[in-house]
């Protein structure tokens, strides 16, 4: 009797850790998407680091926005271009950069990363619409 | 002085008053005396003046260069930062040279920074601290686990981490001139052992001097004479950074009083530790290519890949001895003579009790160990340094980029550029053999970019990789042949007359010029395929139907689509450019095609990510940016025709090696052979490989034979990704007509632009005899056979 509780729980912590134990694959960063929080205001970011993302994305996000909230959006521009070049076709991280560019007035940029966004667009309905609200606010300044 | 001169005086105005005779001989050798000494003390005042002015101005010299900036620092220049996170792939080779090329050594126990080590599938990387752009990191040890290739865990101290760098790479400088190289480092740093030996073996009298030491002049003055020839020099170590610092090497006297004078002046302004500073950053000790090695910290870095701190006793004694001659005692070329220079200054160390007899012995008994001078930490990159310093004066002065000490971060993959350097280099050497060349006769550039953010990741300018010259990937302008074709192809696909399948005619054509002269391309095989299909004549790059096409769309519309691709140059509007007979450098090829590979953004190739000063403030950040020229379905279209090369057409040697045929590319080769190219990318990576002679004469070799297993190999060393989709286009079969119809009698299934196929096709039974159905397809094709009929009466 000993012996078989023994051995099931030896089953069991085995089979739970392996599915607790991230495979390298689920992290490969070709695959990985990036899911935006559906609990907040979906036509406007409010944070860069919002949302479910690639740890070394999520990470690179966080250091953006830490540098944002100090007023840096030059060096948060450049975390954003590492997560870019990490996932090159993340619409998530083409987003932010156009929604940055953005905010300190390079319309032309970000109209050229919003593009970009468009091309790479997934499923996720709430950066869907957060794309759309702001190429219709860059329109809008534009005069279209 | 004033008394002395008075009594002069008198005897002159009292000789002016009276005019009579007087006893000459008597009087005239006290006056004589007088006038020697009036003179001499005139002469010793003017001496005196001038030699205060004098002083006044190497003063003022001593302390303007001395205060403040001493030295123009040059920029320096980093590759990009090895990133590690969850998912990479990173094969074991990489990331070994990667560790090494940084310097790193491999270690049981990793323990200090700089080191890495195994446990078990496990890295364990001890990472330096190092200013990044963005922030400066303290060392830290990381842990990787790995799993089928790819990082699995990253761990730091057992927190779990996403995101982890390794320093980037030293890859070179932005020197000013004399090529000066140095890392500044303060007297605190540097270990008092050496400085304590360099005091011993340079100037025991340093600290009791005032910059100049009579007694070790009399020292010196005794020692040659004794040996009938120069054998030891009397100055000091302040003299000496005077004669480095201010003043050349000229052997003459007058250098020699102007250098004591000033080694006085320095000595009187400034401490004896600053100027030991000043020297211990300043001395001279060694050459690599055109870069001077100055200083203690950069030598270090330089002979034994280790900093000043890291240095152990022997390596100390010998940076010591070779201050003496660095060419003479050069560890690299004079193991032997370093050996036993390095052994003396020990002596002199244990002699004046800096060590004990004990640590002398050991240090003695350790060989002449230098780390490689031509290591990747250590060599240049000559070609995108080039590059570099072009696109920096877009925003730079160069005399700042040349002095201030900036410090430059770049998009280079060390990996990818020595696989780059290492392929060119192999498969040039081979198809000299295979031609029979005994010299040096063909030249070779590359360049390889990411095709999303067109960052230059690897560029190779010349054979002679660590060669200063001429950099053929930026500068070399030669005829690009077939890699013409694609905007010939695009040109007539954006205009929504023709698709794949559209039936072109591969026969004889004949151009006139305005001055009369006809233009007649032929194919490469001379022969005639007749009517083909539009993705077939450019997979094959048959020249004969690309001319055809070209004209029926228009010259001034294919060189408006060079234009659109980012191509900034007068392309002349003669018949022959169709066929690639406007030259390109590999830089602009690159730039044409990278527009193809991130889906229709024209983006020129860059090399720069940030550049900070050095107290690492951001200066600029650059970051991807590209106008979208072309619809992503219109680039997925020619995608299509360009991965047609690779799955049937001059490129299909690369479908064969690497088993897919997910990879576009285009070869080229200009008239008589004099160049060979082959453009190309896959999902990560453009590559543009050039391969011709400087004297531009013909060679036996196509791009498909010359240019592609350039390629090839650095794809096979740096990894494949297949190319997936941008877009999802229309798919559909098509007849030997061209003709949209049912899967049972297709011949080929083709792509088309969405809204083309309108959900119409031929049924088998009538697919033979109606070709003038109702299909807008088939509109299109009469609308093209039409043309082509006009092209052909006109012509």
């Amino acid at each position: 009797m000993v012996r078989l509780v023994v051995l099931i729980f030896v089953v069991i912590s085995f089979l739970s850790a392996c599915t607790s134990m991230p495979s390298s694959e689920q992290y490969d960063p070709r695959s990985v998407q990036s899911y935006e929080d559906t609990s907040k205001n979906n036509n406007e970011l409010l944070r860069l680091d919002e949302g479910k993302h690639h740890p070394a994305i999520q990470f690179l996000l966080s250091q953006a926005e830490e540098a944002r909230q100090q007023g840096d959006n030059r060096q948060a521009l450049s975390y954003l271009d590492q997560a870019r070049q990490i996932q090159p076709r993340n619409s998530a991280i083409l987003y932010r950069l156009a929604w940055l560019n953005y905010q300190k007035g390079d319309l032309s940029q970000a109209q050229q990363l919003l593009q970009r966004a468009k091309l790479y667009l997934n499923s996720d309905k709430v950066l869907q619409q957060r794309v759309t609200s702001l190429q219709n606010s860059i329109d809008a300044k534009l005069g279209f | 002085m004033t008394t002395a001169k008075k009594p002069t005086r008198a005897v002159k105005s009292s000789t002016k008053k009276k005019s009579a005779p007087r006893k000459k001989p008597i009087k005239n050798k006290p006056q004589f005396k007088q006038r020697l000494w009036s003179w001499f003390w005139r002469l010793s005042i003017l001496f005196i003046l001038l030699l205060s002015v004098w002083l006044v101005y190497l003063d003022a010299q001593v302390r303007s260069q001395f205060d403040g900036n001493k030295w123009a620092l040059p920029a320096k220049v980093y590759a990009r930062p090895l990133s590690l996170y969850p998912g990479l792939l990173l094969s074991a080779k990489q990331l070994k040279a990667e560790l090494q090329w940084n310097d790193y050594k491999a270690v049981s126990h990793v323990v200090k920074p700089g080191t890495y080590g195994r446990d078990g599938n496990d890295w364990i990387i001890y990472r330096r601290g190092f200013s990044f752009s963005d922030r400066t990191e303290e060392p830290v040890k990381i842990r990787l686990s790995f799993a089928e290739g790819r990082i699995e865990q990253i761990s730091v101290a057992g927190n779990i981490r996403g995101l982890e760098r390794i320093e980037p790479q030293y890859i070179g400088g932005i020197f000013p001139a004399h090529n000066e190289d140095r890392d500044l480092i303060a007297l605190q740093d540097v270990p008092p052992a050496l400085v304590a030996a360099l005091v011993a073996v340079e100037d025991r009298g340093y600290f009791d001097h005032y910059g100049i030491s009579i007694r070790g002049i009399l020292r010196a003055l005794k020692a040659n004479i004794a040996a009938g020839r120069t054998v030891q020099g009397g100055s000091t170590l302040t003299q000496q950074l005077v004669k480095n610092f201010f003043l050349t090497n000229e052997r003459s006297l007058q250098r020699k009083i102007k250098e004591a004078f000033m080694a006085l002046l320095l000595e009187l302004h400034y401490s004896k530790e600053e100027i030991l500073q000043a020297y211990l950053n300043e001395v001279y000790l060694g050459q690599s290519g055109r870069r001077s090695i100055n200083g203690i910290a950069l030598a270090s870095r330089f002979y034994f890949a280790k900093s000043v701190q890291q240095l152990d006793l022997s390596e100390m004694a010998l940076l010591v001895g070779m201050v003496k001659g660095p060419s003479y005692y050069n560890p690299f070329r004079h193991p032997e003579r370093a050996r036993e220079r390095r052994d003396l200054v020990l002596g002199i160390m244990e002699e004046l009790s800096i060590i004990n007899s004990a640590q002398r012995i050991n240090a003695q008994g350790k060989d002449i160990q230098v780390a490689d001078s031509g290591r990747a930490g250590q060599r240049e990159y000559p070609a995108f340094i080039q590059l570099v310093k072009k696109q920096l004066q877009q925003d730079y002065r160069l005399q700042d980029l040349q002095s201030t000490g900036l410090r430059i971060f770049t998009t280079l993959d060390p990996w990818l550029q020595h696989a780059t350097e290492t392929s060119v280099q192999k498969h040039i050497s081979n198809l000299e053999k295979r031609i029979g060349f005994k010299d040096p006769t063909l030249e070779a550039a590359a360049v390889v970019t990411s095709v999303d953010g067109a960052e230059v990741r690897a560029i190779v300018g010349s054979r002679r990789v660590q060669y200063f010259g001429f950099n053929r990937a930026m500068d070399a302008q030669r005829s690009i042949g077939s890699l013409a074709k694609p905007a010939v192809y695009l040109t007539a696909l954006s205009s929504g007359r023709y698709n794949w399948s559209t039936i072109i005619d591969d026969k004889p054509v004949s151009v006139s010029g305005q001055d009369g002269s006809l233009w007649q391309p032929r194919n490469y095989d001379r022969k005639n395929y007749g009517p083909v299909f539009l993705v077939d004549a450019m997979s094959k790059s048959l020249n004969q139907a690309t001319a055809r096409l070209g004209m029926t769309v228009g010259i001034d519309q294919v060189i408006n689509t060079f234009e659109r691709l980012g191509i900034d140059k007068d392309v002349p509007p003669y018949p022959s450019i169709l066929l690639g007979s406007v030259a390109m450098s590999p830089l602009q090829v690159t730039q044409m095609f990278q527009t193809y590979a991130s889906g229709g953004f024209a983006m020129e190739p860059r090399s720069i990510q940030a550049l900070t000063t050095t107290d690492n403030k951001i200066l600029t950040s650059y970051a991807a940016q590209g106008e979208q020229m072309f619809s992503p379905h219109l680039m997925e279209n020619l995608r299509y025709g360009l991965q047609q090369v690779i799955a049937q057409g001059t490129g299909k040697r690369l479908a064969r090696t690497f088993n897919t045929t997910k990879i576009a590319g285009k070869t080229g080769t200009s008239d008589e052979q004099r160049d060979a190219w082959f453009a190309g990318f896959d999902d990560r990576h453009l590559g543009v490989i050039w391969v011709g002679r400087d004297d531009n004469k013909p060679m036996p070799f196509t791009g498909a034979g010359g240019a592609l297993p350039i390629w090839q190999d650095i794809f096979l060393q740096s990894g494949l990704e297949p190319l997936t989709p941008l877009v999802q286009l229309d798919w559909a079969w098509v007849n030997t007509q061209g003709e949209v119809v049912e899967p049972e009698c297709g011949v080929r299934q083709m792509p088309f632009m969405p809204g083309v196929l309108n959900g119409r096709r031929i049924s088998c039974d009538k697919s033979s005899s109606s070709a003038n159905s109702d299909s807008r397809l088939n509109d299109q094709q009469n609308d093209n056979k039409g043309s082509s009929s006009w092209f052909d009466w006109l012509f």
